[in-house]
């Protein structure tokens, strides 16, 4: 039974080992260092994704706005540097802040004016990108700054340092959610809102704190992908925001709010890169891979079902 | 002749034989034969078996965590059996799904009543099967059907009010008509009268009773023995995930049911309140809340002040308000002598105000959360400043459980694994860590077995003799009278009169809240 229990809660770290196994054995290339280091390098900005995406999901609700947001203060950030001949750290602190900012708006919309979040960022999602394509005219921003674009180009020997960065921020962000009084407030406020409140938790700012803080990583992926890139585009992979939302639930993290571990977390998100590389290095059709990647999260969700449907027997 | 308790406690499967033969006319509906259930590697059930006469009302008695709840689950097909059998008019339905027993006319009705609110009475009623005319809902044979329904049930309301209108014990009428329509063989009622004020609770057992002419049987789940002993014709006491007792409910006396329920004798706990005048502690001024007001109203150091009044008429909302969880439109509250805040529960938990919810699992615990979260929910024991200190919340579950006597695997363990006792008490010791200068007790003990109740009854008591003061609302008359000095009587938001030391018995609390109920 414990047995069980452990197997199906660690059930997407069993999924990355059999499948890269998989693909190993198409293509022995896919197992090599050089694609480890390709496949954490492409989980980084997805990664930081998947949290901002986690903290909402951990009160019971929902932010669709981060890959809006990500350009939007990708962009504000290029231009801080652009057109006020910002410094590049300025730029970093002028990007997240902005990311903030829109997270603390999202937060406010839901928290105190109870609109519905997955309509209002949703919606704000749609506003931020738009906003970027009419600045941009659809145009990519170049970011020539080598000390904005230093975190998504520098190696340390043969090994991308971008990583580095997904592994602090994840470890920062367990440490929060695990121990500060904090974190643990957006989980009693998920898991039950009427208790947390009556107990004498501040769950209006315990809600927009979740949504500022989801802001702010989506703010933080934003300067991490245009460091990456070297650049700002508004033509983020429209599937982006589908894993974000994915990537969580697979890792283990309640629709419902209340439940999730951040190691869930980073194995959904790692699920998906390692699926996402995978495809293409067994040579796959570029066609056929997004495809591939629904069933796979289909797959992982119906795990998840079944987790759950055996600790609530009887309901419907 | 019947055989006295102490013998059915020592041989536990004596039913079916000789004088306990269960079933009044010919064979039993409903035979649950040898079940064996676990979650894990505790057992839930361990080999039960019962059997339901037709026409009888089965009282089914324990402690919570004593298996009834698994038990239904079973007989009714939300949870499948280890090993056992379920009989249903002698055809094993052990495999069948839950809408196949349905089918086959076995129903249980949990405790939340399950109606559509926003449906109609007559909707209610018929579903899932529509009257229909050229595939369309014939509304006028729905209520004409759905009339005579109510009628031939004693229920008088009519079929097209909303269904949420309804008050909760014509909720449950309704639940159980609806459960009764169709060819019912067996219907298994969890908590019936949970909630309901003294006078509705005889009315609907009466209810109840008058349904098994027609054959219907019923297995009855109360924590009140008192209902049991007045309405079932046979009974079986569970403990441990066994069965305790059973047989013939009229040998039965009131301690000797609870002790068969316990394992061991309760002692009731009755208060011994001091009789010197208090110093005030708490004092309201005209307070004015949604449902009720203005209330003036003083209570004293280390006093018990029962609130007595029906469902929406002061008592709860008063709470609630001070709680925090209502606003106060007007008037103030003292604490000590100073002006509480009392806009939020975070508000009212700060200037010493604790309240306890009547809805434990809808407003109190956490149920994905340990039990040493709960415990100090909103009140992390912190260190440097941002950080949850884990020896601060391990050293409040070894007070709790040393004070309390809380039965649990360890601190780490989810609190919805926990009995309703031991929940309970989780809760009480929550605000008691925030050593509060009045507690707001709002049902202290709902849906809590006996030996638990007691338990909460005395920490109360412990707690006013620090001098903290209480306001308490119980359903009971009689959990009542033991607790309290004195008791305020509330009709239509306001306070009616009180009832002081020498007017305190259990006839007169009763009285106060049944002349209440009159229209």
């Amino acid at each position: 039974m414990n047995g069980r229990k452990f197997l199906l809660d660690n059930v997407v770290w069993i999924l990355i080992i059999v499948f890269s196994l998989l693909a190993g054995v198409l293509n022995p290339f896919f197992l090599s260092e050089g694609n480890l280091q390709n496949v954490l390098v492409q989980a980084t900005t997805l990664g930081v994704l998947v949290l901002a995406v986690s903290f909402t999901l951990l009160i019971g609700e929902i932010d669709l706005s981060v890959v809006g947001n990500l350009v939007f203060s990708g962009m504000i950030g290029a231009y801080a540097m652009q057109e006020y001949g910002a410094h590049w750290t300025v730029a970093v602190a002028v990007t997240v802040l902005t990311g903030t900012l829109i997270g603390a708006v999202n937060g406010y919309f839901v928290s105190y004016m109870r609109m519905n979040s997955l309509i209002a960022t949703l919606a704000m999602g749609l506003f931020l990108q738009g906003a970027v394509l009419g600045a941009t005219q659809a145009r990519t921003l170049v970011i020539a700054d080598e000390g904005y674009a230093y975190i998504g180009s520098a190696t340390i020997g043969t090994w991308p340092i971008m990583p580095v960065a997904l592994f602090v921020i994840y470890l920062a962000a367990h440490v929060v959610l695990a121990y500060s009084a904090w974190g643990r407030n957006l989980y009693a406020t998920g898991g039950n809102r009427r208790a947390a409140h009556a107990a004498g938790i501040n769950v209006r700012r315990a809600r927009l704190g979740a949504f500022a803080a989801s802001g702010f990583l989506a703010g933080l992926a934003g300067f991490l992908y245009a460091s990456y890139l070297g650049g700002v585009s508004v033509t983020v992979g429209s599937t982006t925001l589908l894993y974000a939302v994915a990537a969580p639930v697979i890792g283990g993290v309640s629709l419902l709010g209340g439940r999730g571990r951040v190691l869930g977390m980073l194995g959904g998100t790692l699920l998906i890169t390692v699926i996402q590389t995978g495809l293409q290095l067994i040579n796959v059709s570029a066609y056929y891979i997004q495809m591939i990647g629904g069933a796979m999260i289909l797959l992982a969700i119906a795990v998840d079902a079944f987790r759950v449907r055996g600790e609530e027997q009887g309901s419907v | 002749m019947r055989q006295s308790d102490r013998d059915a406690v020592e041989d536990p499967r004596r039913e079916g034989e000789g004088p306990f033969a269960p079933a009044p006319t010919g064979r039993p509906v409903l035979v649950v034969d040898n079940v064996f259930k676990a979650y894990g590697p505790i057992p839930v059930l361990d080999g039960v078996s019962l059997s339901v006469g037709k026409g009888a009302i089965h009282g089914l008695l324990g402690k919570n965590g004593a298996g009834k709840s698994t038990l239904s689950n079973v007989v009714a097909g939300f949870t499948r059996a280890d090993a056992g059998d379920v009989l249903l008019d002698g055809e094993d339905v052990s495999s069948l799904t839950l809408t196949a027993r349905k089918k086959r006319g076995l129903h249980l009705l949990s405790q939340h009543s399950e109606i559509f609110e926003d449906l109609s009475i007559g909707e209610n009623l018929l579903l899932p099967n529509l009257p229909r005319r050229h595939g369309l809902v014939d509304w006028a044979a729905l209520h004409r059907q759905a009339g005579l329904l109510l009628e031939s049930h004693a229920m008088h309301a009519s079929s097209r009010r909303r269904a949420g209108d309804l008050n909760a014990s014509d909720r449950r009428r309704l639940a159980i008509i609806r459960a009764v329509a169709g060819d019912t063989k067996l219907i298994i009622l969890d908590e019936p009268t949970a909630g309901l004020a003294a006078r509705e609770r005889q009315h609907l057992m009466e209810w109840i009773e008058a349904l098994t002419a027609r054959g219907t049987s019923f297995v009855y789940i109360s924590h009140h023995n008192d209902e049991v002993r007045q309405l079932c014709s046979e009974y079986t006491v569970l403990r441990d995930g066994k069965v305790a007792a059973s047989g013939g409910a009229g040998s039965l006396s009131a301690d000797g049911m609870a002790r068969l329920i316990t394992g061991s004798d309760v002692k009731e706990f009755r208060r011994v309140g001091a009789a010197a005048p208090k110093p005030p502690v708490v004092q309201i001024a005209g307070l004015c809340f949604p449902g009720g007001g203005p209330i003036d109203l003083t209570i004293g150091r280390g006093e018990i002040v029962g609130l007595v009044g029906l469902l929406g008429e002061g008592p709860q909302e008063l709470l609630r308000a001070l709680g925090g969880l209502l606003p106060a439109t007007c008037g103030q509250v003292l604490v000590d002598g100073r002006p509480a805040r009392i806009g939020s529960p975070a508000h009212s938990l700060d200037t010493g105000i604790a309240y306890l919810t009547h809805d434990r699992i809808g407003e109190g615990h956490v149920a994905s959360m340990s039990i040493a979260e709960n415990l100090s929910l909103g009140n992390w024991p912190r260190q440097a400043g941002w950080a949850i200190s884990r020896s601060g919340m391990l050293d409040r579950v070894r007070r709790a459980r040393a004070a309390m006597d809380v039965v649990m695997d360890g601190p780490d363990q989810e609190i919805r694994r926990l009995s309703g006792g031991n929940q309970q008490k989780i809760l009480l010791g929550r605000l008691l860590e925030r050593t509060p200068a009045i507690l707001l007790l709002d049902e202290p003990t709902i849906g809590v077995d006996v030996a638990a109740k007691e338990h909460i009854h005395r920490l109360i008591d412990d707690a006013t003799k620090r001098g903290v003061a209480v306001l308490l609302i119980a359903q009971d008359p009689d959990e009542m009278q033991r607790l309290v000095d004195r008791v305020i009587v509330f009709s239509k938001g306001r306070i009616e009169r009180s009832l002081s030391a020498e007017g305190l018995t259990v006839d007169a609390i009763a009285d106060a809240k049944s002349l209440r109920e009159k229209p």
